[in-house]
């Protein structure tokens, strides 16, 4: 048994498996055995089998066609494991040939067909894409003086004891401001009370996007986002 | 003078609380429905009328790990989100936005943990959608594709925007088909408990007042009704309970591909 994978734009979709002996549909359709919800996949748009250890594709009149090495198939061939497949716009492979940058950018399921969401690849989930933000007080004091921001999304940076930061200073609020996962950056909200927010030496009021290299300041403690 | 101060916070809550708008009396029900075709319902919901909390919670994963998954969601967020740290933040809208991010983040840690206790929850998760009534503000803190709508004078508006890469990716449209086409369809979602969130829990908040009404709910009923039926049967129903009842049955009737879970709450 075997497991092969279905990616698009190096992204896996979907998983399935095949033993010797099986001939499994790929298409759009409730009745394919491997089923793709996308309307540029015809509703059994090729056929894969296993036979005497053999690999064999077939396209099935599909609209868009099945190739094999950039090539369009119309009969039923041969292929092997490392040749290029495309499905449509997707792309096919046997999972032991998946890139580690394919397996880390996965979103998708586990082999169960009937699922109707896809979702997480748990291989995926071992190997979580490294962040290295930190932010890190350079100027003045405050607790803890360094923080990881991997899997934090959102945190309080004030004098209260439950921020995830906490900073000293004369009529700091209790909570001074939040810094919020933005995409693959950050925000930070202000928020009202006697002290001001600068970030960068600029006072800011509203949310603002922050990257690597600013600096946020509240009285006399600075934070970076390095 | 430790003391002292915390004395002092008490006091200042209670003098904050007085000169809070009465919270708007509420009623609620939810039903959940493993559909016409699953043999188990993974989705999951819970409501805490007293704390204004709502939650809606569709699991995913094999052997029903999903139903693990979700079931943990809600109640590790509904133990989080005590009466005590909401009161402390009453009317203070970054407060609660940061409490519920929070709280979806506690979430995802414990099942990404539980995930890798047994072979069988490797990979599970839960899509979550989370409403809470602060005042005259509806707070709402969702990842996946389990949507929160509200019906306020009659119009009906979705609040929650789908984290799926249907619209992430570039899908090329076929002759044969359109995609408003409606039709039992198959979800990437991008975003969910169970894995690293790519980004934060997204956060929105609406006014909310007398005589409006909240639907949370999995993708197992929205993707089965049309917003017009779901605006209508929200409008006209005379209770939350005939509402979640019509909702399911329909969503049933049309198909009931995927497990059927709606929450409703009227002012």
């Amino acid at each position: 048994m075997e497991e092969w994978a279905l990616l698009l734009n190096n992204r896996i979709i979907k998983r399935f498996t095949i033993k010797e002996g099986d001939s499994l549909t790929i298409g759009r359709g409730q009745d394919a055995d491997v089923i793709v919800d996308n309307t540029a996949i015809s509703r059994q748009h090729s056929t894969i089998e296993l036979k005497g250890g053999t690999y064999y594709l077939t396209d099935n009149y599909s609209l868009n066609g099945t190739k094999v090495n950039g090539q369009k198939i119309d009969s039923s061939v041969p292929i092997n494991k490392n040749d290029v497949i495309g499905i449509g716009k997707f792309t096919l492979k046997p999972s032991e040939f998946l890139t580690t940058e394919e397996e880390a950018e996965s979103f998708c399921s586990s082999i169960d067909g009937m699922d109707q969401t896809i979702f997480v690849d748990s291989r995926a989930k071992k190997k979580p894409v490294p962040s290295q933000d930190l932010l890190k007080v350079v100027d003045g004091s405050a607790q803890p003086s360094t923080l990881e921001l991997a899997n934090i999304d959102s945190i309080k940076v004030g004098k209260g004891a439950s921020c995830d930061i906490v900073i000293s200073g004369l009529f700091v609020a209790k909570t001074q401001f939040f810094i919020t996962r933005n995409g693959n950056g950050f925000k930070v909200t202000p928020c009202p009370g006697w002290r001001t927010v600068f970030l960068n030496g600029d006072k800011i009021q509203e949310e603002v996007s922050i990257k690597k290299g600013d600096t946020i300041r509240v009285a006399g403690t600075s934070l970076r986002l390095d | 003078m430790g003391k002292r101060n915390a004395d002092l916070m008490t006091i200042f809550r209670l003098i904050r609380n007085l000169f809070q708008p009465k919270p708007l009396p509420l009623v609620c029900a939810g039903l959940s429905d493993t559909g016409m075709v699953r043999a188990t319902n993974e989705d999951a919901f819970a409501a805490f009328p007293e704390r204004r909390l709502f939650m809606v919670a569709d699991g995913m994963g094999g052997h029903n790990a999903g139903e693990i998954a979700s079931m943990a969601t809600v109640k590790v967020i509904g133990d989080h989100l005590s009466s005590a740290i909401l009161d402390n933040i009453r009317g203070l809208g970054q407060e609660i936005r940061h409490a519920l991010i929070k709280s979806f983040t506690l979430a995802n840690e414990l099942v990404i943990a539980l995930a890798d206790e047994k072979e069988e929850w490797h990979g599970m998760g839960c899509t979550l959608v989370l409403a809470y009534l602060d005042g005259a503000t509806l707070h709402v803190c969702h990842v996946g594709d389990a949507r929160c709508y509200v019906v306020s004078g009659g119009i009906i508006r979705q609040i929650t925007t789908d984290h799926t890469s249907l619209r992430e990716m570039n899908f090329e449209i076929s002759d044969d088909r359109t995609l408003n086409e409606r039709q039992p369809t198959r979800h990437v979602v991008t975003r969910v408990i169970g894995y690293p969130f790519p980004e934060a829990p997204e956060y929105n908040s609406c006014p909310f007042t007398q005589g409006d009404r909240i639907l949370l709910c999995s993708d197992g009923l929205w993707s089965m009704l049309d917003e017009k039926t779901l605006q209508q049967i929200l409008t006209i129903s005379d209770s939350p309970e005939t509402t979640v009842e019509d909702l399911v049955k329909q969503a049933n009737a049309a198909g009931g591909p995927d497990n059927i879970t709606g929450l409703a709450i009227f002012s």
